[in-house]
């Protein structure tokens, strides 16, 4: 398997008042291609600043990022926009979304506004009419963000991450917005775009999501402490349950 | 913890804070200056009568008295209509007037030489003082002769007197209430009184020492019956006729106080704009006090506090600068006007409380919205659940533009009531820069010519009579020429011919000379002229004193009749809609004129408009008895070219007409139209100060709005630059969707400029007596303006837009 994101000491340093904050110190680990990754960790641990480091959105201070073995660090502003626009995906937990747009617009606009894959208007809207087909949110197409439920409209940011096929999902609290059955469905649907050979990566406090995942790393006070696998064989009760186990050793 | 959260909203929104106070600042400005402008101008001719006049100053009249002013005053003191006159005594010269290098300044009309203790009515110096005394050797002029001249200050003037020469050194200009509109012909010479009675002492003051008359009355139509065969007079004027004779000047006034209606309307929108969007930017303040239990009142008093500080030092601001400002706004006009208002001041600061009023009101109304607001718009981060509509049959699937382009058209057509405001602002500035561009582009054209004489090609005054064959003038009328000072004149004017039986006919010969020089120098030409007559006319049996307009000469082609048939004999004549409707005359009807003492029925067979006397003329048949003892005036020798000449073609027979007359001064027809008017000047320097009020006004709007629109979007241009939008491509959209709003207000405002030129101006021209203009509505007029505002737009919306650049991908994870 390849290596998908390769982070070496990564260090975040925020000044805010003359005062250093830290929030990642030399954070390393690997992500490979397939792999469903989340990051957990308490609050303020710097579990979102790694995200957004790790995918360009945010500046590091030091250490390099290799996506697809290329060190992100080292690109300017215009080329990690081309990045993100072209090989990474990103859903979050607010689900922002273009107001005035409907939700097939949305989902179509990163399609259109990439070149990567040389579609036409035609094939582009076709593939995300496809997508939300698969997504079961087809029937929304054309109605307005503020017409559809909040699992509907996350399922549409699943969507429009995935028009340009990335390489690499980003996932900021996917489900943290939602009700458990909202939540469940999202999961199911990103467990079974990971099972289709999509990498994920996303960070979540919730140990019912992190257990549907294939790997759980574990971050507190900017480093990581600690590396969990989930067994593929167990069911989804069995594999919380550990996972609740090794975060509770880990002083979660 | 007021002070606190006041403190905070002023750091946090700084500025949007200093835009609003600049608004603040501006609408006072616009506001005050323009009610005081508004009250000048409107009671500005009142006014400036009143200052100048006092009470005389119902009905004027203009009488060649000569030596002995008896007859004269017999006829006023007699008339029981008259409660009282008063008069100025002149010294009509009309030789020539020399500057300092000796040049013989190209006047024409009439010169009145007097001092102040000859005249009656008060004229004012350039600081509205007026002048009570000038030394000797030393002058004030009309400001018109000064400014038609170039003639400054300092500058010394020579004038004949006797078979001498007279230096004088002019002090400055002086406003005159009764003759000093640009459209009357004379001017007055202001002097010190012994200098003044070198002139009253010639011998030939005897015929040229004329009085001008200013009578109290309530009944002037009386007045006028009775002063109607007063001998010598040179006809009377009302008060009404003297307010229209400033009817250029009162227009650039009026354009000056819509100008600032304009901008009263730009800054209340904006006002509006700003304190409904800084309080929506504080739903989550509002909703967080409402969740610690502060009541609604206490919420609204904080923002109230807000406003209140900002209005009051926004209109103290204003409230100053507004003196300066209205100053400036009205110099233009003042220069020739005592303009004023018995109030003074307290328009301004009715003004500037009016906008603090207004701004109390708005920022009362829109704290209103606190009473809606609930915690929940603090936790729901301001989403209300609000279902929106469907926003429109734009899908970005179908559309082949680009995205940015995409998302700036959509926004507009999803919420075009959000960019109202931009519209409406934008639209307005530019809708009466349009109109005031096509009013000055018809008065800077040959389309107003026509309607202030009988068509012609060339216009040729002060023309050197001696290139022409005037021995067979004087041969022709030997009686009465060969003994004349003719021989002595460099020009030969009707009013010099008037002396003569027939000096009508010497005129018309004089013409045909004209005409057959012309024919000699390849140009096949007809020349005429428009000459003014005042007869008396009876009107169901009622008589009037007139004024009459007829061809001499050997007139081209025909004036435009705008109702009916222009005359075919001498018993026809044409009127103005003026006319028809100061005295209930239509076509058909009959008037009779008293040809000195032969009375003829005259029907009326059609209507013509002209803008001589405003309209008030009758126009007689070439062939009625006229006389040039009633002569009053006329226009340039008029020549129209028979074998239909271009434009370019006119312009190099001008320069061979300059030359075979010795004349300097040969004007076209915009030239010509130009000349009489006299109000481009003032209108093109009204037109570039509202260009750049405009522009600022525009600026402002754009960075406020922009910056509005940059902080309502914060979420949406943070997740566009997550996805991977370069932060050049959210620039764009925003570029775009201001320039797009710039385009749609313009293309608005100059498809409404058309009617709203023809019936704005059109109403000021009626005024005048020309009932249907041909306006200029050239694409340069009409597209010059809008391209202007809407690069300036894109301009500035290009350098706020640069503000995105500090909203950044990781801030979705800020975003509440």
């Amino acid at each position: 398997m390849a290596t998908v994101l390769d982070v070496k000491d990564l260090c975040k340093t925020y000044v805010t008042d003359k005062r250093q904050n830290n929030v990642l110190k030399n954070v390393s680990f690997k992500v490979e291609e397939g792999e469903m990754v989340a990051i957990m960790g308490p609050s303020a641990s710097g579990k979102s600043t790694l995200l957004y480091s790790v995918s360009g959105m945010d500046e590091a201070t030091s250490g390099t990022v290799l996506f697809n073995n290329k060190d992100i660090t080292k690109l300017k502003k215009n080329e990690l926009s081309d990045v993100r626009l072209d090989e990474m995906g990103f859903i979050f937990q607010q689900m922002f979304m273009m107001k005035n747009l409907t939700i097939l617009d949305n989902i179509l606009l990163p399609g259109l506004q990439s070149k990567k894959l040389d579609r036409t208007r035609k094939e582009v809207t076709e593939y995300g009419e496809n997508l939300m087909r698969k997504l079961g949110i087809i029937e929304a197409a054309d109605n307005d963000i503020n017409e559809v439920s909040g699992g509907q409209l996350q399922r549409a940011c699943i969507c429009r991450s995935l028009i340009n096929k990335p390489s690499l999902l980003f996932a900021d609290e996917p489900t943290g917005a939602l009700n458990r059955s909202s939540s469940d469905e999202v999961m199911q649907e990103l467990k079974k775009i990971n099972e289709e050979g999509t990498t994920i990566m996303m960070v979540t406090h919730d140990s019912k999501v992190a257990a549907k995942c294939s790997r759980v790393l574990y971050i507190s006070d900017g480093n990581i402490e600690g590396e969990f696998y989930n067994d593929a064989e167990k069911n989804d009760r069995d594999r919380e349950r550990a996972l609740n186990n090794w975060l509770m050793d880990l002083g979660w | 913890m007021f002070l606190k959260i006041l403190k905070k909203d002023l750091k946090r929104s700084k500025t949007m804070n200093i835009i609003l106070f600049l608004f603040i600042i501006l609408a006072t400005l616009f506001v005050s200056s323009g009610l005081n402008n508004v009250v000048s101008v409107v009671n500005g001719m009142d006014y400036f009568a009143e200052q100048a006049m006092g009470e005389y100053d119902d009905y004027f009249l203009l009488v060649s008295v000569g030596k002995d002013d008896s007859k004269m005053r017999k006829t006023l003191d007699d008339s029981k209509a008259i409660e009282g006159y008063k008069y100025d005594t002149y010294f009509q010269y009309d030789e020539y007037v020399k500057n300092e290098k000796g040049k013989k300044l190209d006047w024409a009309g009439m010169i009145m030489i007097e001092s102040p203790s000859s005249t009656y009515i008060k004229l004012f110096d350039k600081d509205n003082e007026p002048i009570t005394k000038v030394s000797k050797g030393h002058i004030y002029l009309s400001r018109k002769f000064m400014r038609k001249f170039n003639v400054e200050p300092g500058d010394k003037i020579y004038t004949k007197l006797g078979k001498n020469e007279k230096e004088f050194i002019v002090d400055g200009l002086l406003k005159d209430a009764f003759l000093g509109s640009e459209i009357t012909g004379g001017y007055r010479f202001f002097m010190n009184e012994a200098d003044a009675d070198l002139y009253f002492n010639l011998e030939e003051a005897k015929d040229r020492t004329e009085q001008c008359v200013y009578i109290k009355s309530s009944d002037i139509e009386t007045v006028s019956k009775d002063t109607a065969d007063m001998e010598g007079s040179a006809g009377g004027y009302s008060r009404s006729m003297l307010t229209l004779t400033r009817i250029v000047e009162l227009i650039v006034a009026f354009v000056i106080v819509i100008l600032s209606v304009c901008l009263i309307i730009v800054s209340f929108v904006i006002l509006k704009f700003s304190i409904g969007f800084t309080m929506q930017d504080d739903f989550r303040e509002i909703g967080v006090m409402k969740a610690i239990g502060i009541r609604n009142f206490k919420i609204r008093t904080l923002y109230l506090v807000k406003y209140n500080v900002m209005a009051l030092l926004g209109t103290i601001v204003g409230l100053v600068i507004s003196f300066p400002f209205g100053n400036m706004l009205l110099k233009s006009v003042s220069e020739n006007m005592v303009l004023g208002n018995t109030y003074g001041e307290v328009v301004n600061i009715l003004g500037a409380v009016l906008v603090f009023a207004v701004i109390i009101l708005m920022a009362f109304l829109s704290t209103g919205k606190v009473k809606k607001m609930t915690p929940v718009d603090a936790i729901r981060s301001g989403d209300t659940g609000e279902r929106f509509r469907k926003k429109s049959g734009l899908r970005i699937s179908k559309s082949h533009s680009k995205n940015f382009a995409y998302l700036a058209v959509n926004d507009i057509v999803s919420s075009p009531k959000r960019y109202l405001n931009i519209i409406i602002s934008f639209g307005v500035c530019t809708l009466f820069l349009l109109v005031l561009s096509n009013f000055t582009a018809t008065l800077d054209s040959p389309n107003m010519a026509p309607l202030m004489s009988h068509p012609a090609d060339v216009y040729l005054d002060k023309e050197d009579p001696w290139v022409l064959d005037i021995d067979s003038l004087i041969n022709r009328y030997p009686d009465e020429l060969k003994n004349s000072d003719i021989r002595d004149k460099k020009e030969l004017t009707l009013g010099y011919l008037s002396q003569f039986e027939h000096g009508k006919d010497m005129y018309e010969d004089y013409l045909k000379l004209v005409e057959d020089k012309l024919s000699d120098n390849g140009m096949s030409a007809k020349v005429f002229n428009d000459v003014s007559y005042v007869y008396p006319f009876t009107y169901k049996g009622e008589e009037y004193s007139y004024n009459f307009l007829q061809i001499a000469g050997d007139r081209y082609g025909d004036y435009d009749i705008i109702e009916g048939s222009a005359p075919c004999n001498k018993n026809e004549i044409a009127i103005t809609k003026t006319v028809s409707e100061s005295f209930g005359i239509e076509i058909g009807d009959a008037i009779e004129i008293d040809f000195d003492g032969t009375k003829e029925k005259c029907t009326v067979t059609g209507m013509f408009q002209s803008m001589n006397g405003l309209g008030s003329l009758i126009r007689l048949h070439d062939d009625a008895p006229t006389s040039l003892s009633h002569y009053t005036g006329c226009i340039n020798t008029e020549i129209a070219f028979t074998d239909n000449p271009t434009w370019d073609e006119i312009q190099e027979r001008k320069d061979k007409i300059k030359d075979i007359f010795n004349s300097g001064k040969v004007d076209d027809r915009r030239e010509f139209a130009v000349n009489n008017m006299g109000a481009l000047d003032a209108m093109k320097a009204v037109e570039l100060l509202f260009m750049v009020i405009t522009v600022i006004v525009v600026i402002l709007v754009t960075i406020m709005m922009e910056r509005s629109f940059i902080a309502k979007e914060t979420k949406q241009i943070a997740i566009l630059k997550a996805m991977g939008f370069r932060d050049s491509e959210v620039i764009k959209w925003q570029v775009v969707r201001f320039g797009i709003l710039a385009v749609i207000a313009s293309l608005i405002a100059m498809v409404v400029s058309i009617p709203v030129t023809d019936l704005a101006g059109g109403a000021v021209f009626k005024i005048m007596g020309a009932t249907s203009v041909n306006w200029v509505h050239s694409m340069s007029s009409l597209a010059k303006y809008p391209a202007i505002l809407v690069v300036v737009t894109v301009l500035v919306a290009f350098i706020t837009s640069l503000y995105t650049g500090k909203v950044k991908a990781r801030d979705t994870a800020s975003i509440e």
